[in-house]
């Protein structure tokens, strides 16, 4: 990258940056309980000194109770799929690739509806499960990878296919059994996604794992150009191909597990951002990954204002994205071929 | 000495040994040409001394330092054959990873390591390719872009899987003349294979030819004779030898197979 494109990038940081901020304050304003800018500064300035009015109250309650963990939670995750996708796509020398490839997404989904059934979905038990599962999913795809003797891409990807489809049946026999009056609709809704429930108590359950691993991309994100060359140059290049990836499979686990543990499962976002992300700043995942964090984050926070403000009845998120997501794929998909 | 492999040996599947015993030296400023028919080996003896393929028996030496397995080695500058890149990363871009590799996980690529990209994009001529997709380029500049990518890092010893394989004769010669100078500027040795033994002839200081069962290795003009060439590629040859500005110059026209 060279001077004009550094200037460049550093354009489009900060202004993604500024628009994250922007998106972060409209959405706050923006619901049910619409909240005008003038009373959002009072809210902020006179929270702050601890003299609020009582007319702002339940505004204020609005604002730091039900929108602010939301908002938060909605960002975290964007970043953290998006992140998690473009790293995945760069280590596997693939663009289709998403961050569930790894089976995280169904094992962190088998977790949820176990803590659904046998705890109510009530408590830590949900959220621990899932996170549980989810990183166990990827230590069964090291094991199949490993046993194989080489632990290639192929390999790790059918693993992943393997596990997935393990802990996919693992969901539909707890489907199965489950009570169809309540826990059953229960882990269906999970399974949609949604962020409506966000709370304080789930950025502290997730806000550990997903920074832990959009931290450790990020160190990695040189690294990541190289094991995009293959084994062969990789190694010849100076770092071990093997090791590195599978610290970012390890990486990309954590952070996947903890956006799945809070939110369900929120498809394409990981697959579609990185493809808008390269048209932003270029393949160079030097650049590519912290570009991906912040234009998640802003999508995610996007969907999900557009979510809850929609219809009266609030749609799933994770229905959202897919509406969203699968067209915008399918027209890269044709794209390719036509340039193929 | 930059080189050394004592008593090399290598297989891939037990019982069949693809390399057996090979023992050789090379020296700074030195370029060794590696020949011999195909699927007979070589790249699977530059693997080795690269360390993207482990000895079975015997080791090679780099600079002092012993071959391991994968073992990440700074002194060595590999040039692949040129491949498909699965991003279109920037040629700055290609050159400059080959500085990642060597730097610590935290670090990240700074304004003197495009400096020093540039400078060797100058060196090696394509500078004018420098934000250019390398998945846009042809497989000459390619070859050209890995070549560059490898002497980033000032290696002691560069090596080159068939550079010539997918250029045009002027290509070809422009090349040669490259490496040459880059080996003699940098005082560094060189290994190269190829299926070209007239430009072998002309750069190389030494010449390795592999056979089934054996191989030679020594200095060219002892090395490269229609005896050997019958005995090594099974095809008759002619050497004739004649001036080119102050050079002596022999080349070889192949006549028929054995």
């Amino acid at each position: 990258m060279n001077k004009e494109n550094s200037k460049h990038y550093r354009n489009v940081t900060f202004f993604l940056l500024f628009f994250l901020i922007a998106t972060a304050v409209c959405a706050m304003l923006i619901g049910q309980y619409t909240i005008s800018l003038a009373d959002f500064y009072k809210i902020i300035t006179e929270k702050a000194s601890s003299t609020l009015a009582d007319s702002l109250k339940t505004p204020a309650h609005v604002v730091f109770q039900v929108r602010i963990p939301r908002i938060l939670l909605a960002g975290m995750v964007g970043a953290g799929l998006s992140i998690s996708g473009s790293a995945l796509q760069g280590t596997f020398q693939n663009p289709l690739v998403s961050p569930d490839l790894l089976g995280v997404c169904s094992g962190a989904g088998f977790g949820a509806a176990l803590g659904i059934l046998i705890g109510n979905g009530t408590g830590l038990l949900t959220p621990v499960l899932s996170l549980v599962f989810g990183l166990a999913s990827v230590l069964l795809v090291f094991f199949f990878a490993g046993v194989s003797g080489r632990s290639e891409t192929l390999s790790v990807i059918l693993g992943g296919i393997i596990v997935s489809s393990i802990f996919t049946a693992l969901v539909s026999l707890i489907k199965y059994v489950a009570d169809s009056s309540e826990t059953l609709p229960a882990i269906t809704f999970w399974q949609m996604g949604s962020f409506a429930n966000a709370s304080y108590h789930d950025i502290g359950i997730s806000f550990v794992p997903i920074a832990f691993g959009i931290i450790g991309l990020l160190l990695l994100r040189w690294k990541i150009n190289l094991l995009s060359l293959g084994d062969e140059d990789c190694s010849t290049l100076g770092i071990y191909p093997n090791r590195t990836r599978w610290m970012v499979i390890l990486f990309t686990t954590l952070t996947t597990a903890g956006c799945v543990t809070v939110s369900g499962v929120i498809g394409w976002v990981g697959l579609v951002i990185p493809h808008i992300c390269r048209k932003i700043v270029g393949v160079n995942h030097g650049y590519l990954l912290p570009t991906s964090c912040l234009v998640g984050a802003i999508f995610m926070i996007l969907v999900d204002t557009v979510a809850r403000n929609l219809t009266s009845a609030e749609i799933p998120i994770g229905i959202l994205t897919a509406l969203i997501g699968a067209p915008f794929f399918a027209a890269i998909y044709h794209k390719r071929k036509k340039v193929g | 000495m930059i080189l050394e492999v004592y008593n090399g040996c290598f297989e891939y599947t037990r019982g069949r040994p693809v390399l057996q015993n090979i023992a050789f030296h090379l020296d700074c400023g030195q370029i060794m040409a590696v020949m011999g028919r195909n699927g007979i080996g070589k790249t699977t003896l530059i693997k080795c001394i690269v360390g993207i393929l482990k000895w079975n028996q015997g080791y090679s030496i780099v600079d002092g330092a012993k071959s391991q397995v994968n073992k990440p080695m700074k002194n060595v500058g590999y040039v692949p054959q040129a491949h498909k890149v699965s991003f279109s990363y920037s040629v700055r871009d290609m050159v400059v990873f080959g500085k990642v590799g060597h730097q610590s996980y935290l670090a990240a690529p700074g304004k003197n390591d495009y400096v020093l990209a540039d400078q060797i994009l100058d060196k090696v001529g394509i500078y004018d390719l420098k934000d250019h997709p390398c998945n846009e380029l042809s497989g000459g500049q390619l070859q050209l872009v890995f070549i560059a990518r490898a002497l980033i890092n000032s290696p002691k010893l560069l090596v080159l899987d068939e550079p010539e394989a997918h250029l045009d004769f002027r290509n070809q010669i422009r090349l040669i003349k490259l490496i040459k100078n880059v080996v003699s500027d940098n005082n560094i040795a060189c290994i190269i294979n190829t299926h070209y033994p007239n430009y072998a002839l002309r750069i190389a200081d030494k010449c390795f030819l592999l056979g089934e069962q054996n191989y030679i290795e020594g200095r060219t003009p002892q090395v490269m004779t229609d005896d050997n060439i019958q005995k090594y590629f099974g095809v008759y040859s002619h050497a004739y030898q004649f001036r080119y500005k102050e050079e002596n110059i022999t080349a070889f026209s192949f006549l028929d197979e054995v």
